[in-house]
């Protein structure tokens, strides 16, 4: 693994322990931490919201319910004492209310399929990492699958959204999600 | 058999639940679908911990999205839905016409305070330099314990929330244990004075396993020694033992946290 790829995981662990600290004090209804929350993570959710739903006002009214829902529904994240879960529960909790949206009134406006993405899972990732993560998994399916995993996962696109952009029966579509995760999961495991 | 049962006896297939958890978290399940497994997520723990399971491997997708500064304007918006500080701005936009009198009033109390020679009570002054807690763990069920995991019929236990409080005095930290306030029911899981209960700091650098002495009760305040105080300090978890041999079950754990810091910036 590169130096540069080394460090952004060892930022990003340190990012979500904070994240896990910040959320154990929401938790406990302490407004001060989740404000210093939503200091250090909506930049990121709002990002994240923006490739689902292109109007940025939309976008904003998504981030604050998705803030409210995290305040009110802080509860429901399942803790486990020696996981750092919090922020992949939040990132699911914001794509889930931005998907919620999207189902109620529609996309207004076109999201273009991006290959950014899918550039960071080549042969080099697979090759350099030493570690079975999701890169290093993603990197080892077959392109098909891992296209659509991916984007479904960024975009939030639906199976008939994804067919209709990528030209594909929607059977086969299913199929690559299905076999692609299932595969991810072998991987992870592993 | 009943169309329910049928539908209870599907979501015990594994191959349909890890097929559930993965789409769950992937987002591609329909809104039919994702519904009822949300609902099925608030009883079935296994389950649950399966779609977190996923959410935490495909969130590493996320860092490859570029963050944009939200606008200023949600936080405001979102800070009044919460009602945040409410009260505080409230109460003085409220007394806006009467500024100057009420200003008066304040210097006047205040200075009685400041004169007061009878409000310096040892005691209420060391309660008062009691800040904001220093040290902070949430510890949840240790499942693997005696304790039976949850099920459909069996709620399970609450977080044991506990937080260290400092003081200058030598002696007077205390120490403050109760269940999640959030927890509805609380009644129902005090611990009895039978149960010997042990409280143990796990040192972050030996990892040895040291007892900070008996739990009196949850919902309470206790005093900390300075040795006691240490322990914490340099404890990397807290864990609650059935018993106060180090081999006892363990009914409780959760990592101890260093809260002075961020307080700070």
């Amino acid at each position: 693994m590169s130096f540069d790829a080394t460090q952004n995981k060892a930022e990003h662990i340190v990012f979500k322990e904070k994240v896990e600290h910040l959320f154990s004090l929401t938790r406990l209804r302490d407004q001060t931490a989740f404000e210093t929350l939503y200091g250090i993570t909506s930049s990121k959710l709002y990002g994240l919201i923006l490739k689902m739903v292109a109007d940025k006002d939309t976008a904003a009214d998504i981030l604050q319910e998705s803030y409210s829902k995290i305040w009110h529904q802080a509860d429901s994240y399942f803790r486990h004492s020696d996981e750092n879960w919090a922020w992949a529960w939040i990132c699911q909790l914001t794509r889930h209310t931005a998907l919620d949206h999207i189902r109620r009134v529609g996309r207004r406006a076109e999201i273009q399929l991006e290959e950014i993405n899918l550039t960071k899972f080549n042969d080099e990732t697979q090759q350099l990492s030493e570690q079975r993560d999701l890169n290093y998994c993603l990197a080892k399916l077959n392109p098909e699958p891992r296209k659509v995993i991916v984007l479904a996962y960024v975009h939030g696109f639906s199976h008939s959204e994804l067919a209709g952009k990528l030209q594909t029966p929607i059977g086969t579509l299913k199929s690559w999600i299905r076999r692609g995760l299932k595969e991810l999961a072998l991987c992870l495991k592993s | 058999m009943s169309k329910k049962l049928t539908l209870a006896g599907r979501y015990q297939n594994p191959v349909i639940r890890s097929h559930l958890a993965s789409q769950y978290a992937l987002g591609t399940l329909s809104s039919k679908v994702h519904q009822r497994v949300t609902q099925l997520m608030q009883i079935d723990d296994s389950l649950a911990r399966e779609i977190f399971q996923w959410q935490n491997q495909l969130e590493p997708i996320n860092q490859q999205i570029d963050e944009i500064k939200p606008p200023k304007k949600v936080w405001q918006k979102l800070s009044h839905e919460l009602a945040f500080n409410k009260a505080g701005s409230a109460w003085w936009q409220s007394l806006y016409v009467w500024q100057g009198a009420t200003a008066f009033s304040f210097f006047l109390i205040l200075g009685l305070l400041i004169w007061q020679p009878l409000i310096k009570d040892s005691v209420e002054s060391s309660i008062v330099q009691l800040q904001g807690p220093s040290y902070l763990a949430v510890l949840s069920p240790n499942l693997t314990s005696e304790l039976d995991k949850p099920t459909a019929s069996k709620k399970p236990l609450p977080e044991l929330i506990i937080s260290a409080y400092k003081s200058p005095q030598a002696g007077q930290s205390e120490l403050h244990i109760q269940w999640n306030k959030n927890t509805s029911d609380i009644e129902k899981f005090e611990f009895t004075e039978t149960q010997k209960i042990t409280l143990w700091a796990i040192d972050k650098n030996s990892g040895k396993q040291v007892a900070l002495g008996p739990l009196i009760s949850t919902n309470n305040k206790q005093k900390l020694s300075v040795a006691q105080w240490k322990l914490i300090k340099n404890s990397k978890e807290l864990w609650l033992t059935k018993g106060d041999q180090m081999d006892d079950p363990v009914l409780f754990k959760g990592e101890c946290l260093q809260l002075s810091n961020w307080q700070k910036t």
